[in-house]
């Protein structure tokens, strides 16, 4: 899954997309982020809002090119500083959960056979 | 340009006045100011309220003051930035008598909110908060957590334990305060076991709901107290857009701008009043004015530098956490404890010779703070 952001000729990439980059106020283009990231910080609620389940868990994340995400998360394990997550979208809203060890598999291939390949060059 | 100077001040009791519509509250605070001033006329009128439409389905509500007071037909306007609404009120009045156009101004501020029931106040306030995060569920106290977690991790000297301090601190200096809510001390351990709200933000780390109102009269012609430096700075209301999450740029803005049109340095301040709606607050608002290097605040606290006959206290008053937090007059309320400070009328919680004072309002989760200093002439 691709995270939608907006991306900006200064560098800064934002989620959700914004049409005025804001650290620069230029105008911004429509990108793509790859749903992997870091959780730079989380909580968990106990007191929700009307309408929300006790507790809530609730994490910003941190991906590629230092792109911050608020999102969700659905239960506590693997809400822990640093922690590598994966982040999935339901019903308009991001949820973040702990990279499983297939995802991790696949990501080192991933960057492993593009590498491989420069080098055959 | 004038000079502007505080002629009056008057607040009523913090707390809860089930029987006293918000109009009361701020007339009563109002008449305290204008026999403080002995004035009882105006050029103009400043009102600040956050959400009267919510908390009491009033508005237009600073024509329905006015004409309580019997002020009619003196102009009025309702100012509002969220939680800073008080200190943006008394801003406004501020840059109108230094423009020349206005002599003498009176603003009120003041919200009424314990009627409502905890979740229903909750849902007012989370108002206020980014469209994208309010459709997780976020809450001021969730994202204040947030923050905390992060400056905790970045800054491992702040323990647990001196967060609470925060809160041990204010509840005793609110003591000696007689309009405050809470006169109630309270020890670390009690902090500690208070219920979680959001971790590891709990209960008494977050400022009580309250009704109250406070006014303060703005004049050009000399008195004891005058203002000699406003600020103000914005920052993006989601948090995922900001530069930095531990520390407030739009109070380093608002400090900076302060300081530069007071010609003062943080060293010169006697004595402070910060924006403690959740106790991170006032350590990273310590830190954001100038006063210790950041990830300092705590250390200071715990010296008790910041303590009542500490080098530097902050909150004398008892702060937002005990001696309340009626949302759109707390910014105004903290300039009326400096005002009593340089007059020397703090009775028991005075801070000795204070003579230069400052101000830290935050607004929102952070997104629209100001930083006023005023002085003893």
């Amino acid at each position: 899954m691709k995270i939608k952001a907006s991306k900006c000729s200064c560098g800064y990439a934002s989620v959700p997309p914004r049409d005025i980059c804001p650290r620069c106020r230029k105008m911004t283009k429509e990108t793509e982020i790859d749903n992997l990231g870091r959780i730079l910080t989380y909580t968990i609620l106990h007191i929700p809002p009307e309408g929300f389940p006790s507790p809530l868990y609730l994490a910003i994340v941190e991906l590629r090119h230092r792109v911050r995400i608020f999102c969700a998360a659905r239960e506590e394990s693997g809400l822990v500083l640093g922690q590598r997550v994966i982040i999935d979208e339901l019903e308009g809203k991001y949820y973040c959960s702990p990279i499983s060890i297939i995802e991790k598999v696949k990501i080192i291939l991933k960057r492993a056979i593009p590498r491989t390949l420069r080098k055959r060059k | 340009m004038p000079n502007v100077y505080v002629a009056g001040v008057g607040m009523t009791k913090f707390g809860k006045w089930p029987d006293k519509p918000l109009v009361e509250l701020m007339c009563e605070a109002s008449r305290k100011a204008m026999d403080d001033a002995q004035r009882y006329d105006f050029d103009m009128i400043y009102v600040g309220s956050m959400s009267p439409e919510d908390f009491t389905d009033e508005g237009n509500i600073a024509t329905v003051i006015t004409g309580h007071l019997g002020l009619v037909p003196t102009p009025a306007v309702r100012v509002e930035t969220a939680s800073s609404t008080g200190a943006t009120a008394l801003d406004e009045a501020f840059l109108a008598i230094k423009s020349g156009y206005y002599k003498s101004i009176l603003v009120i501020a003041g919200e009424k909110m314990t009627h409502l029931p905890t979740p229903k106040v909750s849902k007012i306030l989370a108002e206020v908060i980014d469209h994208n995060e309010r459709k997780y569920g976020a809450t001021m106290v969730a994202l204040a957590a947030m923050v905390t977690r992060l400056y905790m991790k970045k800054y491992p000297l702040l323990s647990r334990e001196i967060l609470s301090m925060v809160a041990v601190k204010n509840h005793h200096n609110a003591l000696f305060n007689s309009y405050a809510q809470f006169h109630k001390e309270i020890t670390i351990a009690d902090v500690l076991k208070s219920k979680m709200i959001a971790d590891p933000l709990r209960l008494y780390d977050c400022s009580p709901i309250t009704d109250g109102a406070v006014a303060v009269i703005l004049i050009s012609e000399k008195k004891k107290v005058k203002i000699t430096g406003i600020g103000q700075g914005t920052d993006y209301a989601g948090l995922e857009n900001r530069e930095e999450l531990i520390s407030f740029r739009s109070t380093r803005v608002a400090a900076e701008n302060a300081y530069k049109m007071a010609k003062r340095t943080p060293k010169e301040i006697d004595v402070a009043e910060i924006h403690d709606a959740f106790t991170p607050f006032e350590i990273i608002g310590s830190e954001d004015v100038g006063f210790f290097p950041a990830g300092g605040g705590g250390k200071a606290l715990a010296e008790g530098i910041t303590a009542l006959d500490g080098a530097l206290p902050i909150n004398p008053s008892g702060g937002l956490k005990a001696k309340g937090h009626p949302v759109g007059a707390s910014g105004l309320a903290q300039v009326v404890e400096i005002v009593w400070q340089l007059r020397g009328e703090a009775g028991k919680r005075q801070v000795p010779d204070a003579k230069i004072g400052l101000t830290q309002s935050v607004g929102g989760l952070a997104n629209n703070n100001l930083v006023t200093i005023l002085e003893a002439e």
